[in-house]
């Protein structure tokens, strides 16, 4: 087969790629994606058939099974999109002029591009919450979150942990320019009268976001440069196997090299001392937030004569503190029946068993036995040594038996298998 | 030479094979069945509060006298030694002949907030050991503890070195500012007070998502593209379900804990200092003068090698030895070459030494 990414029709091959798609998820999920809109989008099977793979086979939300299959199918969507834009990319170069002779300068230009979509815009919460996913061409194959990069981890553990968010905190962190002066405006204004005290609450929880979404902004910075990097070294790859005349062989080699430049980019980004300190700043921040909101809810909910976390603390506190009272009485209590003051006796009993003295016993007793037995025979005579180290199994006790007049014979004794 | 030799054939060819797999794989997820994780039968021979002892069955009618304690992390859950029948650090020790006993810590809910350090220490893992210690009339038992379980373990005997006979810590951070300790570093500027007071225990999720933020790329992306090639294979699928299940089953840390660990172990590296103080009492981890065999992982890249080997210039014993299983930090567990290597390894040792 000729491999020449320019002698046939990319954009033919991605229709033709969708309708077989199209045609392989219906017959799975039984003809239930009968519409033009699912048809003209596969993709979105990732996302769609996922619920209606649950749906058809009665699967609950939140098992390993279904986890996994929703990451894979999530996966699946990020390469299909990959595929998408690189059948598009070559599409566009195949139209260009002197494709063999140019692509290095077709690369670099997609290089640029895609590195250009990082510094715009990029640095705010908007931005870095919904940028992704709107880029296109070769942009978007290296810079949307096809590889769930840390950002995207961050965001979804932010957005889906309640812990952390909930719908206030996502609506003022996403509030945009024109909300932000607005804070600013409010921050400014004095507190005075009766609610004096609320309205400084209310003040010093919104520094505090504004304060945790500069921060993020930052970290989001941060990590733009980063996949910047990674895509300098996707760069310096491809032309490194263009001029070793080793091509990417399949749409899978191309994932592969991609996650291994961003895996080394972000291992050099994460190990640096900016980064820890960015980072932490940001996750010192939300804990402001994340405080000054629990307080306030405290505040609202006491309030109302209802209880709350610092009754509930108080309270677990307590407990805590019953629970070693009551361990250290019964550890006392122990003690004092006796149970600890049997420590030596263990112990000695401990190191007896690893002299083997049981051993021991049990070789006398059969000695004794054949002392008996041997007694009525006149010319037989028993004489045992013991020897003296302390470990059996390193000194294996010697045994002599003599029979008659004859000479003693050197028998060694079983090995102890018991220690 | 262009670096792409992919023709819109191939192209196409190659994405419809891959996702006419990941559809066919959505029956065969269906078909796996009950992810079952813990394979060697085991009893609960004590329990307080939230903490079991669990007693494996021995599998020799004679096992060795002394049994082994195996003491877990708090992170994750102790079925990652008992995953699956080919993959068993229990059930390998278990066919050399060793008793064993493994303490789990359960999941600590918002009332466990106010646990500390001590009480982990000094009292659920004192009482299990006593439990053993009575249970079969001996002074001292071997302990094993396996990661942040080796951190407490060693915590344990330098307190309680009458209790202990041998010690096996297993991948355990000694050293916490070796500087290939990624974790350490993210920590180290973290207001861990303030984390703690504003999130009581600490989320089993934050411990996640730091985890994946180490290799976050292929963690959370082509690993799962990986897995489409196992669907056409059921049992494939369950044992890397399986995993996925440990992965993910994560335990909140009991808030205290947490705020003492990350401080003073983490972030003033107090363990190698002698600055850490259990209850009332310095940890002296000269106090260990017992055998010691330290296990580590040469690819670790949770705890360093550096970080685990560090104990040997701190232990007060004259009987010290170090095995580097070659591999990573979950591999020492469940790789199929640990399965040869690590419980025999450790048996052996501890059969020699009574």
């Amino acid at each position: 087969m000729d491999n020449n990414p320019f002698t046939g029709d990319w954009m033919a091959g991605w229709q033709n790629l969708q309708r077989k798609m199209w045609e392989d998820w219906s017959e799975v999920t039984q003809s239930s994606w009968s519409n033009s809109w699912q048809q003209d989008n596969p993709m979105n099977f990732f996302k769609d058939g996922m619920s209606g793979w649950q749906k058809m086979f009665a699967m609950p939300q939140a098992t390993p099974e279904v986890m996994a299959m929703r990451h894979a199918m999530g996966s699946m969507e990020e390469f299909m999109r990959m595929g998408r834009e690189v059948f598009k990319m070559f599409q566009n170069m195949s139209e260009g002029a002197n494709l063999t002779q140019d692509w290095t300068a077709q690369l670099d230009k997609s290089i640029q591009q895609a590195k250009a979509m990082f510094s715009q815009g990029q640095d705010s919460f908007q931005g870095a919450m919904g940028q992704w996913g709107k880029l296109d061409g070769m942009n978007a194959m290296m810079g949307n979150p096809m590889m769930n990069n840390p950002m995207k981890a961050w965001s979804d553990f932010l957005n889906t942990n309640p812990i952390f968010a909930n719908d206030t905190m996502r609506g003022m962190l996403a509030g945009g320019q024109a909300s932000e002066e607005a804070m600013m405006r409010f921050l400014s204004v004095p507190g005075v009268g009766f609610n004096r005290e609320r309205q400084e609450k209310m003040q010093e929880g919104m520094r505090l976001i504004l304060e945790y979404r500069k921060t993020f902004e930052e970290f989001q910075k941060l990590m733009n440069e980063t996949s910047k990097k990674a895509l300098d070294k996707l760069h310096k790859k491809l032309l490194e196997m263009g001029a070793e005349g080793k091509p990417l062989q399949s749409m899978r080699d191309l994932y592969v090299l991609w996650v291994d430049c961003n895996e080394e980019a972000n291992a050099a980004t994460v190990t640096t001392k900016e980064y820890n300190e960015i980072n932490s700043r940001m996750m010192n921040a939300l804990m402001r937030v994340r405080r000054n909101m629990a307080e306030n809810m405290d505040s609202a909910m006491g309030s109302m004569n209802l209880p709350t976390r610092r009754e509930l603390d108080s309270a677990h506190r307590q407990i805590a503190s019953l629970r070693r009272r009551l361990s250290a009485l019964e550890d006392a209590l122990q003690e004092l029946k006796g149970k600890d003051s049997s420590a030596e006796i263990h112990a000695l009993r401990d190191d007896m068993e690893k002299l083997g003295v049981r051993r021991l016993r049990d070789e006398l007793a059969d000695l004794k036995r054949q002392l008996e037995e041997s007694s009525s025979a006149p010319t037989l005579s028993v004489v045992e040594s013991v020897g003296t180290e302390a470990t059996p199994e390193k000194s294996a006790i010697k045994k002599t038996v003599r029979i008659g007049n004859a000479k003693p014979a050197m028998v060694a004794a079983p090995a102890n298998k018991g220690e | 030479m262009f670096p792409f030799a992919i023709n819109p054939e191939k192209a196409v060819e190659e994405l419809t094979r891959f996702n006419k797999k990941l559809a066919a794989g959505l029956k065969t997820f269906t078909e796996v069945g009950q992810i079952e994780s813990g394979i060697s039968a085991k009893e609960a021979v004590y329990r307080e509060d939230k903490v079991t002892l669990y007693h494996y069955t021995p599998k020799v009618e004679n096992p060795h006298r002394v049994p082994i304690l195996v003491v877990y992390a708090l992170v994750n859950r102790p079925y990652m030694a008992d995953l699956q029948e080919d993959r068993s650090m229990i059930k390998g020790l278990l066919d050399e002949g060793m008793d064993v006993y493994l303490v789990d810590w359960g999941y600590p809910d918002a009332s466990d907030r106010y646990l500390t350090m001590d009480d982990y220490i000094n009292v659920y893992l004192k009482h299990c050991v006593d439990y053993i210690r009575e249970k079969h009339d001996i002074y001292r038992v071997n302990l094993l503890g396996i990661c942040q379980g080796g951190t407490f373990s060693l915590c344990f005997t330098a307190l309680h070195p009458d209790r202990v006979r041998n010690l096996v810590p297993m991948v355990t951070p000694v050293d916490f500012h070796t500087p290939d300790n990624l974790l350490s570093q993210w920590v180290r500027n973290v207001d861990v007070d303030l984390l703690v007071d504003t999130l009581g225990n600490i989320p089993g999720d934050l411990l996640n998502v730091t985890f994946l933020s180490m290799n976050p790329y292929r963690l959370t992306g082509q690993k799962y593209l990986d897995m489409v090639d196992l669907l056409d294979d059921k049992v494939k699928l369950k044992n890397f379900l399986r995993m996925e299940k440990w992965i993910f089953d994560s335990p909140d840390q009991a808030g205290e804990t947490f705020r003492q660990f990350a401080k003073d172990f983490f972030q003033k590296n107090g363990l190698i200092k002698g600055s850490v103080k259990i209850g009332e009492r310095r940890v002296d981890l000269s106090n260990i003068t017992m055998p010691v065999l330290n296990v580590f992982a040469t690819k670790d890249h949770l705890v360093p090698p550096n970080a685990s080997k560090a104990l040997k210039q701190y232990v007060g014993s004259s009987d010290y030895h170090e095995f580097a299983f070659n591999g990573g930090h979950i591999g020492i567990y469940v790789s199929g070459r640990s399965q040869a290597e690590v419980p025999p390894t450790i048996a052996n040792w501890l059969k020699e030494r009574g």
